[in-house]
Protein backbone atom coordinates (compact mmCIF):
# COMPACT_ATOMS: atom_id res chain seq x y z
CA UNK A 1 0.00 0.00 0.00
CA UNK A 2 1.01 3.61 -0.49
CA UNK A 3 0.69 5.88 2.56
CA UNK A 4 -1.71 8.70 1.80
CA UNK A 5 -0.54 11.48 4.13
CA UNK A 6 1.87 14.17 3.04
CA UNK A 7 4.23 15.93 5.42
CA UNK A 8 6.39 19.01 4.92
CA UNK A 9 10.13 19.17 5.50
CA UNK A 10 9.54 21.29 8.59
CA UNK A 11 7.24 18.63 10.06
CA UNK A 12 9.78 15.96 9.11
CA UNK A 13 12.42 17.80 11.17
CA UNK A 14 10.23 18.17 14.27
CA UNK A 15 9.06 14.56 14.13
CA UNK A 16 12.65 13.34 14.10
CA UNK A 17 13.68 15.86 16.75
CA UNK A 18 10.89 14.66 19.08
CA UNK A 19 12.07 11.08 18.59
CA UNK A 20 15.72 11.81 19.37
CA UNK A 21 15.16 14.30 22.17
CA UNK A 22 12.52 12.22 23.97
CA UNK A 23 15.28 9.81 24.98
CA UNK A 24 17.11 12.70 26.65
CA UNK A 25 14.46 12.74 29.38
CA UNK A 26 14.74 9.04 30.04
CA UNK A 27 17.49 6.91 31.55
CA UNK A 28 19.78 7.08 28.51
CA UNK A 29 21.99 10.07 29.49
CA UNK A 30 22.52 8.63 32.99
CA UNK A 31 23.55 5.25 31.59
CA UNK A 32 25.90 6.91 29.11
CA UNK A 33 27.56 8.95 31.88
CA UNK A 34 27.82 5.74 33.90
CA UNK A 35 29.70 4.13 31.00
CA UNK A 36 31.75 7.01 29.61
CA UNK A 37 32.06 9.30 32.62
CA UNK A 38 32.80 12.96 31.93
CA UNK A 39 33.70 12.09 28.31
CA UNK A 40 30.11 11.03 27.57
CA UNK A 41 29.54 14.12 25.40
CA UNK A 42 32.38 12.90 23.15
CA UNK A 43 30.46 9.65 22.60
CA UNK A 44 27.42 11.70 21.55
CA UNK A 45 29.54 13.78 19.14
CA UNK A 46 31.02 10.67 17.49
CA UNK A 47 27.61 8.96 17.38
CA UNK A 48 26.19 12.10 15.72
CA UNK A 49 28.85 11.89 13.00
CA UNK A 50 28.20 8.18 12.37
CA UNK A 51 24.46 8.79 12.32
CA UNK A 52 24.85 11.53 9.71
CA UNK A 53 26.82 9.08 7.54
CA UNK A 54 24.02 6.55 8.01
CA UNK A 55 21.47 9.21 7.08
CA UNK A 56 23.25 9.62 3.73
CA UNK A 57 22.55 5.96 2.96
CA UNK A 58 18.88 6.22 3.99
CA UNK A 59 18.42 9.44 2.00
CA UNK A 60 20.11 7.91 -1.06
CA UNK A 61 17.94 4.79 -0.86
CA UNK A 62 14.84 6.96 -0.45
CA UNK A 63 15.70 8.75 -3.69
CA UNK A 64 16.79 5.59 -5.53
CA UNK A 65 13.43 4.00 -4.74
CA UNK A 66 11.04 6.97 -4.97
CA UNK A 67 7.74 6.54 -3.19
CA UNK A 68 8.92 3.41 -1.38
CA UNK A 69 9.63 2.96 2.31
CA UNK A 70 12.49 0.73 3.49
CA UNK A 71 10.01 -2.10 3.94
CA UNK A 72 8.90 -1.80 0.33
CA UNK A 73 12.33 -1.44 -1.22
CA UNK A 74 13.62 -4.45 0.68
CA UNK A 75 10.97 -6.45 -1.24
CA UNK A 76 11.95 -4.73 -4.51
CA UNK A 77 15.64 -5.53 -3.96
CA UNK A 78 15.54 -9.00 -2.44
CA UNK A 79 12.38 -10.42 -3.97
CA UNK A 80 9.05 -11.44 -2.52
CA UNK A 81 10.13 -13.95 0.13
CA UNK A 82 13.59 -12.91 1.41
CA UNK A 83 12.58 -9.26 0.98
CA UNK A 84 9.58 -9.75 3.25
CA UNK A 85 11.68 -11.53 5.89
CA UNK A 86 14.21 -8.68 5.91
CA UNK A 87 11.54 -5.99 5.56
CA UNK A 88 9.44 -7.19 8.51
CA UNK A 89 12.40 -6.69 10.85
CA UNK A 90 12.04 -2.89 10.54
CA UNK A 91 8.41 -2.71 11.79
CA UNK A 92 9.11 -5.27 14.52
CA UNK A 93 12.05 -3.14 15.62
CA UNK A 94 9.80 -0.06 15.76
CA UNK A 95 7.29 -1.99 17.86
CA UNK A 96 10.04 -3.09 20.22
CA UNK A 97 11.30 0.47 20.70
CA UNK A 98 7.79 1.89 21.02
CA UNK A 99 6.82 -0.57 23.76
CA UNK A 100 10.15 -0.25 25.59
CA UNK A 101 9.97 3.54 25.45
CA UNK A 102 6.45 3.57 26.90
CA UNK A 103 7.46 1.13 29.65
CA UNK A 104 10.40 3.35 30.46
CA UNK A 105 8.28 6.51 30.45
CA UNK A 106 5.58 4.94 32.64
CA UNK A 107 8.24 3.78 35.07
CA UNK A 108 9.51 7.32 35.22
CA UNK A 109 6.03 8.75 35.84
CA UNK A 110 5.49 6.14 38.55
CA UNK A 111 8.84 6.91 40.20
CA UNK A 112 8.61 10.67 40.07
CA UNK A 113 4.96 11.69 40.24
CA UNK A 114 2.48 8.83 40.66
CA UNK A 115 4.12 6.26 42.95
CA UNK A 116 0.81 4.68 44.05
CA UNK A 117 -0.72 4.33 40.59
CA UNK A 118 -0.25 0.90 38.97
CA UNK A 119 1.95 1.06 35.91
CA UNK A 120 -0.77 -0.70 33.86
CA UNK A 121 -3.05 2.32 34.37
CA UNK A 122 -0.42 4.84 33.22
CA UNK A 123 0.45 2.61 30.27
CA UNK A 124 -3.18 2.00 29.37
CA UNK A 125 -4.01 5.71 29.25
CA UNK A 126 -0.87 6.45 27.23
CA UNK A 127 -1.69 3.72 24.73
CA UNK A 128 -5.24 5.04 24.33
CA UNK A 129 -3.72 8.39 23.30
CA UNK A 130 -1.30 6.61 20.98
CA UNK A 131 -4.09 4.60 19.35
CA UNK A 132 -6.06 7.82 18.80
CA UNK A 133 -3.02 9.50 17.24
CA UNK A 134 -2.12 6.60 14.96
CA UNK A 135 -5.74 6.25 13.85
CA UNK A 136 -5.84 9.95 12.92
CA UNK A 137 -2.93 9.38 10.53
CA UNK A 138 0.53 10.70 9.93
CA UNK A 139 -0.63 14.21 9.02
CA UNK A 140 -2.20 14.69 12.44
CA UNK A 141 0.89 13.22 14.11
CA UNK A 142 3.19 15.53 12.15
CA UNK A 143 1.12 18.61 12.97
CA UNK A 144 1.21 17.73 16.67
CA UNK A 145 4.99 17.25 16.52
CA UNK A 146 5.31 20.58 14.71
CA UNK A 147 3.68 22.27 17.72
CA UNK A 148 5.19 20.15 20.45
CA UNK A 149 8.76 19.93 19.08
CA UNK A 150 9.59 23.67 19.24
CA UNK A 151 7.99 23.94 22.70
CA UNK A 152 10.08 21.04 23.92
CA UNK A 153 13.24 22.56 22.43
CA UNK A 154 12.39 25.90 24.04
CA UNK A 155 11.84 24.26 27.43
CA UNK A 156 15.23 22.56 27.18
CA UNK A 157 16.97 25.80 26.17
CA UNK A 158 15.31 27.76 28.99
CA UNK A 159 16.32 25.05 31.46
CA UNK A 160 19.95 25.20 30.32
CA UNK A 161 20.06 29.00 30.44
CA UNK A 162 18.68 29.06 33.99
CA UNK A 163 21.15 26.39 35.09
CA UNK A 164 24.31 28.03 33.72
CA UNK A 165 25.26 29.63 37.09
CA UNK A 166 25.24 26.18 38.75
CA UNK A 167 27.74 24.58 36.35
CA UNK A 168 31.31 24.01 37.56
CA UNK A 169 33.37 23.76 34.39
CA UNK A 170 36.33 22.14 36.16
CA UNK A 171 34.17 19.02 36.66
CA UNK A 172 34.23 18.43 32.91
CA UNK A 173 38.03 18.06 32.81
CA UNK A 174 40.45 16.29 32.51
CA UNK A 175 39.27 14.60 29.35
CA UNK A 176 40.16 10.98 28.54
CA UNK A 177 41.38 10.51 32.11
CA UNK A 178 40.61 6.77 31.97
CA UNK A 179 41.77 6.39 28.37
CA UNK A 180 39.66 6.30 25.23
CA UNK A 181 37.82 3.00 25.94
CA UNK A 182 34.96 4.38 28.07
CA UNK A 183 33.90 6.96 25.51
CA UNK A 184 34.54 4.62 22.56
CA UNK A 185 32.32 1.95 24.11
CA UNK A 186 29.69 4.62 24.75
CA UNK A 187 29.45 5.39 21.02
CA UNK A 188 27.47 2.28 19.94
CA UNK A 189 25.27 2.67 23.03
CA UNK A 190 24.17 6.22 22.22
CA UNK A 191 24.22 5.58 18.45
CA UNK A 192 21.58 2.92 18.96
CA UNK A 193 19.23 5.59 20.38
CA UNK A 194 20.09 8.44 18.02
CA UNK A 195 19.82 5.92 15.17
CA UNK A 196 16.12 5.36 15.88
CA UNK A 197 15.52 8.13 13.40
CA UNK A 198 16.02 5.51 10.68
CA UNK A 199 12.27 5.95 10.78
CA UNK A 200 13.10 8.65 8.20
CA UNK A 201 12.97 5.72 5.74
CA UNK A 202 9.21 5.65 6.38
CA UNK A 203 8.86 9.46 6.15
CA UNK A 204 10.78 10.09 2.91
CA UNK A 205 8.06 8.57 0.65
CA UNK A 206 5.42 10.80 2.23
CA UNK A 207 7.50 13.99 2.37
CA UNK A 208 6.44 16.65 -0.13
CA UNK A 209 10.13 17.15 -1.00
CA UNK A 210 11.86 13.75 -0.71
CA UNK A 211 15.18 15.30 -1.77
CA UNK A 212 15.16 17.22 1.54
CA UNK A 213 15.23 13.97 3.55
CA UNK A 214 18.92 14.22 4.36
CA UNK A 215 18.72 17.91 5.26
CA UNK A 216 15.76 17.26 7.58
CA UNK A 217 17.55 14.43 9.29
CA UNK A 218 20.76 16.49 9.58
CA UNK A 219 18.95 19.38 11.28
CA UNK A 220 16.95 17.10 13.58
CA UNK A 221 19.83 14.89 14.60
CA UNK A 222 22.11 17.89 15.18
CA UNK A 223 19.52 19.58 17.40
CA UNK A 224 18.83 16.32 19.21
CA UNK A 225 22.51 15.45 19.72
CA UNK A 226 23.25 18.97 20.99
CA UNK A 227 20.41 18.68 23.51
CA UNK A 228 21.59 15.25 24.73
CA UNK A 229 25.19 16.55 24.95
CA UNK A 230 24.02 19.57 26.94
CA UNK A 231 22.02 17.40 29.35
CA UNK A 232 25.12 15.24 29.84
CA UNK A 233 27.54 18.18 30.20
CA UNK A 234 25.23 20.05 32.59
CA UNK A 235 24.69 16.91 34.68
CA UNK A 236 28.44 16.28 34.92
CA UNK A 237 29.19 19.98 35.43
CA UNK A 238 26.67 20.32 38.25
CA UNK A 239 26.71 16.94 39.99
CA UNK A 240 30.05 15.48 38.93
CA UNK A 241 30.50 12.41 36.72
CA UNK A 242 30.19 9.79 39.47
CA UNK A 243 27.00 11.18 40.99
CA UNK A 244 25.38 11.89 37.61
CA UNK A 245 26.27 8.38 36.40
CA UNK A 246 24.45 6.84 39.34
CA UNK A 247 21.29 8.88 38.80
CA UNK A 248 18.39 7.07 37.20
CA UNK A 249 17.36 10.22 35.44
CA UNK A 250 19.75 13.18 35.38
CA UNK A 251 17.38 15.23 33.18
CA UNK A 252 14.65 15.31 35.84
CA UNK A 253 17.18 16.05 38.57
CA UNK A 254 18.51 18.97 36.53
CA UNK A 255 14.99 20.29 35.96
CA UNK A 256 14.37 20.17 39.71
CA UNK A 257 17.19 22.64 40.28
CA UNK A 258 15.53 25.27 38.13
CA UNK A 259 14.04 28.18 40.02
CA UNK A 260 13.33 31.79 39.22
CA UNK A 261 14.17 34.10 42.12
CA UNK A 262 13.12 32.63 45.45
CA UNK A 263 9.47 32.18 44.69
CA UNK A 264 9.05 30.18 41.43
CA UNK A 265 10.04 26.65 42.34
CA UNK A 266 9.15 23.09 41.26
CA UNK A 267 9.18 24.22 37.64
CA UNK A 268 10.28 20.78 36.51
CA UNK A 269 6.66 19.78 36.02
CA UNK A 270 6.39 22.09 32.97
CA UNK A 271 9.42 20.48 31.37
CA UNK A 272 8.29 17.01 32.39
CA UNK A 273 4.83 17.45 30.87
CA UNK A 274 6.40 18.50 27.57
CA UNK A 275 8.85 15.63 27.66
CA UNK A 276 6.06 13.12 28.34
CA UNK A 277 4.24 14.64 25.36
CA UNK A 278 7.35 14.16 23.23
CA UNK A 279 7.69 10.57 24.49
CA UNK A 280 4.08 9.74 23.65
CA UNK A 281 4.42 11.34 20.21
CA UNK A 282 7.58 9.30 19.63
CA UNK A 283 5.75 6.12 20.50
CA UNK A 284 2.86 7.20 18.27
CA UNK A 285 5.30 7.64 15.38
CA UNK A 286 6.83 4.23 16.05
CA UNK A 287 3.50 2.40 16.28
CA UNK A 288 2.36 4.19 13.10
CA UNK A 289 5.54 2.95 11.38
CA UNK A 290 4.87 -0.56 12.68
CA UNK A 291 1.28 -0.68 11.41
CA UNK A 292 2.25 0.85 8.06
CA UNK A 293 5.19 -1.54 7.67
CA UNK A 294 3.10 -4.61 8.47
CA UNK A 295 0.36 -3.52 6.06
CA UNK A 296 3.00 -3.02 3.33
CA UNK A 297 4.43 -6.48 3.98
CA UNK A 298 0.98 -8.05 3.86
CA UNK A 299 -0.06 -5.95 0.87
CA UNK A 300 -3.10 -4.39 2.57
CA UNK A 301 -5.01 -1.42 1.20
CA UNK A 302 -4.91 0.52 4.47
CA UNK A 303 -3.15 0.26 7.81
CA UNK A 304 -6.07 1.60 9.85
CA UNK A 305 -7.50 -1.85 10.61
CA UNK A 306 -4.24 -2.78 12.32
CA UNK A 307 -4.04 0.18 14.70
CA UNK A 308 -5.86 -1.29 17.70
CA UNK A 309 -4.33 -4.80 17.46
CA UNK A 310 -0.87 -3.19 17.15
CA UNK A 311 -1.45 -0.98 20.17
CA UNK A 312 -2.67 -4.01 22.13
CA UNK A 313 0.51 -5.95 21.27
CA UNK A 314 2.64 -2.95 22.29
CA UNK A 315 0.76 -2.75 25.61
CA UNK A 316 1.23 -6.47 26.28
CA UNK A 317 4.92 -6.26 25.35
CA UNK A 318 5.38 -3.29 27.70
CA UNK A 319 3.69 -5.18 30.52
CA UNK A 320 5.22 -8.61 30.05
CA UNK A 321 8.80 -7.88 28.97
CA UNK A 322 10.15 -6.28 32.12
CA UNK A 323 9.28 -7.09 35.72
CA UNK A 324 10.90 -3.94 37.09
CA UNK A 325 13.04 -0.94 36.21
CA UNK A 326 16.31 -2.80 36.87
CA UNK A 327 15.45 -5.42 34.24
CA UNK A 328 14.53 -2.65 31.84
CA UNK A 329 17.79 -0.80 32.49
CA UNK A 330 19.82 -3.99 32.05
CA UNK A 331 18.13 -4.61 28.70
CA UNK A 332 18.67 -1.03 27.54
CA UNK A 333 22.27 -0.99 28.72
CA UNK A 334 23.58 -4.41 27.68
CA UNK A 335 21.40 -5.79 24.90
CA UNK A 336 19.49 -3.06 23.09
CA UNK A 337 22.47 -1.64 21.21
CA UNK A 338 23.15 -4.94 19.43
CA UNK A 339 19.56 -5.29 18.23
CA UNK A 340 19.46 -1.62 17.23
CA UNK A 341 22.76 -1.58 15.37
CA UNK A 342 21.87 -4.81 13.57
CA UNK A 343 18.64 -3.29 12.25
CA UNK A 344 19.65 0.36 11.89
CA UNK A 345 23.04 -0.20 10.27
CA UNK A 346 23.41 -3.86 9.32
CA UNK A 347 20.14 -4.40 7.47
CA UNK A 348 20.20 -1.06 5.69
CA UNK A 349 23.83 -1.45 4.57
CA UNK A 350 22.96 -4.95 3.36
CA UNK A 351 20.05 -3.54 1.32
CA UNK A 352 22.25 -0.69 0.05
CA UNK A 353 25.00 -3.06 -1.14
CA UNK A 354 22.44 -5.49 -2.60
CA UNK A 355 20.81 -2.63 -4.52
CA UNK A 356 24.18 -1.46 -5.88
CA UNK A 357 25.24 -4.96 -6.92
CA UNK A 358 21.91 -5.92 -8.48
CA UNK A 359 21.52 -2.46 -10.04
CA UNK A 360 17.84 -2.35 -9.05
CA UNK A 361 16.00 0.95 -8.92
CA UNK A 362 12.52 1.98 -7.94
CA UNK B 1 -17.67 -14.53 40.92
CA UNK B 2 -15.01 -13.63 43.49
CA UNK B 3 -12.23 -11.35 42.29
CA UNK B 4 -8.74 -12.89 42.16
CA UNK B 5 -6.55 -12.12 45.17
CA UNK B 6 -4.33 -9.04 45.11
CA UNK B 7 -1.16 -11.07 44.65
CA UNK B 8 1.21 -10.96 41.71
CA UNK B 9 -0.59 -13.91 40.10
CA UNK B 10 -3.97 -12.37 40.85
CA UNK B 11 -2.95 -9.11 39.19
CA UNK B 12 -1.63 -11.05 36.17
CA UNK B 13 -4.95 -12.91 35.93
CA UNK B 14 -6.95 -9.69 36.02
CA UNK B 15 -4.68 -8.29 33.31
CA UNK B 16 -5.20 -11.41 31.19
CA UNK B 17 -8.98 -11.05 31.53
CA UNK B 18 -8.71 -7.39 30.48
CA UNK B 19 -6.51 -8.27 27.49
CA UNK B 20 -8.89 -11.08 26.48
CA UNK B 21 -11.84 -8.67 26.64
CA UNK B 22 -9.98 -6.19 24.43
CA UNK B 23 -9.09 -8.95 21.96
CA UNK B 24 -12.77 -9.92 21.71
CA UNK B 25 -13.92 -6.30 21.37
CA UNK B 26 -11.34 -5.49 18.67
CA UNK B 27 -12.18 -8.72 16.86
CA UNK B 28 -15.89 -7.87 16.84
CA UNK B 29 -15.45 -4.20 15.93
CA UNK B 30 -12.55 -4.46 13.44
CA UNK B 31 -12.33 -8.12 12.41
CA UNK B 32 -15.91 -9.25 11.77
CA UNK B 33 -16.79 -6.48 9.25
CA UNK B 34 -13.71 -7.55 7.25
CA UNK B 35 -14.90 -11.16 7.36
CA UNK B 36 -18.31 -10.09 6.05
CA UNK B 37 -16.69 -8.04 3.26
CA UNK B 38 -14.45 -11.03 2.44
CA UNK B 39 -11.28 -8.97 2.91
CA UNK B 40 -9.33 -12.07 3.83
CA UNK B 41 -5.83 -10.58 3.96
CA UNK B 42 -6.85 -7.87 6.43
CA UNK B 43 -8.84 -10.39 8.45
CA UNK B 44 -5.89 -12.81 8.71
CA UNK B 45 -3.41 -10.09 9.68
CA UNK B 46 -5.74 -8.77 12.40
CA UNK B 47 -6.26 -12.34 13.64
CA UNK B 48 -2.50 -12.93 13.75
CA UNK B 49 -1.80 -9.69 15.63
CA UNK B 50 -4.57 -10.31 18.16
CA UNK B 51 -3.51 -13.90 18.76
CA UNK B 52 0.11 -12.73 19.23
CA UNK B 53 -1.02 -10.29 21.91
CA UNK B 54 -3.08 -12.98 23.63
CA UNK B 55 -0.31 -15.58 23.34
CA UNK B 56 2.25 -13.20 24.89
CA UNK B 57 -0.03 -12.45 27.82
CA UNK B 58 -1.07 -16.07 28.45
CA UNK B 59 2.56 -17.16 28.02
CA UNK B 60 3.51 -14.75 30.78
CA UNK B 61 0.85 -16.31 33.05
CA UNK B 62 2.19 -19.78 32.29
CA UNK B 63 5.72 -18.67 33.15
CA UNK B 64 7.07 -18.59 29.60
CA UNK B 65 9.73 -15.95 28.99
CA UNK B 66 8.79 -12.95 26.84
CA UNK B 67 10.58 -12.74 23.45
CA UNK B 68 12.51 -9.69 24.64
CA UNK B 69 13.80 -11.66 27.65
CA UNK B 70 14.99 -14.50 25.42
CA UNK B 71 16.92 -12.10 23.15
CA UNK B 72 18.22 -10.27 26.22
CA UNK B 73 19.56 -13.49 27.78
CA UNK B 74 21.31 -14.41 24.53
CA UNK B 75 22.96 -11.05 23.94
CA UNK B 76 23.68 -9.83 27.47
CA UNK B 77 27.00 -11.68 27.94
CA UNK B 78 28.34 -9.99 24.82
CA UNK B 79 27.14 -6.61 26.07
CA UNK B 80 28.82 -7.15 29.42
CA UNK B 81 32.07 -8.10 27.72
CA UNK B 82 32.10 -5.04 25.51
CA UNK B 83 31.04 -2.56 28.17
CA UNK B 84 33.35 -4.25 30.71
CA UNK B 85 30.81 -3.68 33.42
CA UNK B 86 28.66 -5.79 35.66
CA UNK B 87 25.99 -4.56 38.02
CA UNK B 88 26.02 -7.77 40.08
Amino acid sequence: MKPKGIISTNQFVWMLFSIIASFATLQVPGLLIFQAGRDAWLSVACAWFLDVLLALVYAYMGLRFPGQSMVQYSITILGKYIGKIVGIMFPIFFLLIGSTLMRSLSGLIANVFLPRTPIAVTLGISYLLIAYGVHKGVEAISRTCEVLGPLYLLSLVVMFVLLIPEVKVHRLVPMLYKGPYPFLSGIPFILSFIGICIIMGMYIPICNKPQNGFLAKLIAVTLGAVMISLIISFSVGIFGAERAGNMVNPGITLARLVRIGNFFERLEIIWFVLSIGAGIMTSTNLIWAFTLGISQIAGLSTYKHLVYPAVLIAFVLSMTSFENTIELLNFIFYSFMFIAIFVETGLEMFLFIAALISGKRG
Amino acid sequence: MALPEKTEKGVDLILTIIILSFVIIIFIVDGLPLFKKKQWKEFIVIGLLLSTALFLQIGKDLGLPAPVNVIDELIRPLGKTILQLNYK
